[in-house]
């Protein structure tokens, strides 16, 4: 008796999710584990239109499809500009560099995480408080883009 | 017999051994020995005060070399740090976290301030001028290198060594957290070295 309260239960919640992550067509693109890391707003030198700061969305993100893409890029209306960017571990010392394009070939998975491949939010418009939600528009090289509705924590 | 007589003098070393062996605390991150006093320094705290080491004594410190405009090492590594505080409960009081920025250009008092203060209203950021910085740094091994990122919008990026140094309530430094390190490793060690 208990099982078809559950199953539609299930359904309203993949309903949902599917709304708040993507838009329009179904997109080959499976995103998981969208999160942004909290960022204040700081008082920077030199910069014209008052407080700024920098954030980080770390996202996973599997191709499903039936040919090669690749994640070619980021924005969102939070941050003046949004870029791909890779820390790499030297030993003790840490080395951060944007990188052009993330591959997912079909089938593949591409897993974002702290201390390795990030989304950077640059020039932060409002801070990023936990509780909070920041919208972010992925662009891919074939895919429709994708825009989430990513969680602050 | 000979023989015999050997495995009992292995067998009263073992004994001997398990005992002393228990005695050195089992410290889940690295291990910095002998315990060395921990280079001293005198910076400029975030809330304008001059803060040396030594003001410190009778905690354990945290000191930790990064920036505010850094997104994911930074950030990752204060959020650990905030959780294990939280967790250590009422003995959190007795731990000091502190920034200590590798980008004097940017990181402007009032600019650490606002930064660490998000992760914890308790933390310090730490700052002083370049040459100043520079002779800390070196003390604690630390590697910096900013560079400019034509690419990026981003201006420059500053590699930094990521590593949270533990100065125990005896201003002795003991361990040394590498980036990454499970927050409930940190945790059992400051319980090992917090005071009583």
């Amino acid at each position: 008796m208990r099982t078809l309260p559950c199953l539609l239960l299930c359904g309203v919640v993949f309903l949902f999710v599917g709304l708040a992550t993507a838009e329009g067509a179904e997109s080959p693109i499976q995103v998981a584990d969208a999160w942004a890391r909290q960022a204040p707003m700081m008082p920077t030198m030199g910069h014209m239109h008052g407080d700024t700061g920098t954030g980080a969305v770390y996202v996973t993100l599997r191709n499903t499809g039936a040919t090669p893409d690749a994640l070619v890029g980021a924005s969102s209306e939070a941050a003046e500009a949004v870029e791909l960017h890779e820390t790499i571990r030297d030993g003790a010392v840490m080395r951060m560099r944007p990188v052009g394009t993330l591959a997912l070939p079909v089938g593949g998975t591409l897993t974002m995480a702290p201390g390795g491949l990030h989304i950077m939010l640059l020039r932060l418009k409002r801070a990023l408080r936990p509780g909070d939600t920041v919208p972010l528009t992925l662009t891919f090289e074939h895919s429709t883009p994708l825009t989430l509705t990513v969680p602050v924590r | 017999m000979h023989a015999r007589l050997g495995l009992v003098f292995l067998a009263l070393l073992a004994l001997l051994a398990v005992p002393c062996g228990a005695a050195t605390p089992a410290f889940r991150t690295s291990v910095l020995e002998p315990p060395e006093p921990a280079p001293e320094f005198t910076l400029r705290a975030d809330t304008g005060k001059t803060v040396r080491l030594r003001d410190w004594r009778g905690q354990v410190v945290l000191l930790y070399f990064g920036y505010t405009s850094c997104p994911d090492v930074c950030p990752t590594t204060l959020s650990d740090l905030a959780d294990v505080k939280k967790q250590l409960g009422p003995r959190g009081r007795q731990v000091q976290v502190a920034l200590v920025t590798v980008d004097p250009e940017r990181d402007t008092p009032k600019r650490l301030r606002t930064y660490v203060q998000a992760f914890d209203p308790a933390f310090v950021g730490l700052t002083a001028r370049k040459a100043a910085l520079a002779a800390v740094w070196k003390a604690y091994g630390v590697y910096v290198q900013s560079h400019r990122v034509p690419k990026s919008a981003d201006g420059y990026i500053v590699d930094h060594s990521a590593t949270t140094f533990v100065i125990d309530p005896e201003g002795r430094l003991r361990l040394a957290i590498s980036f990454g390190t499970p927050v409930a490793d940190i945790l059992h060690d400051l319980q090992l070295l917090l005071p009583r």
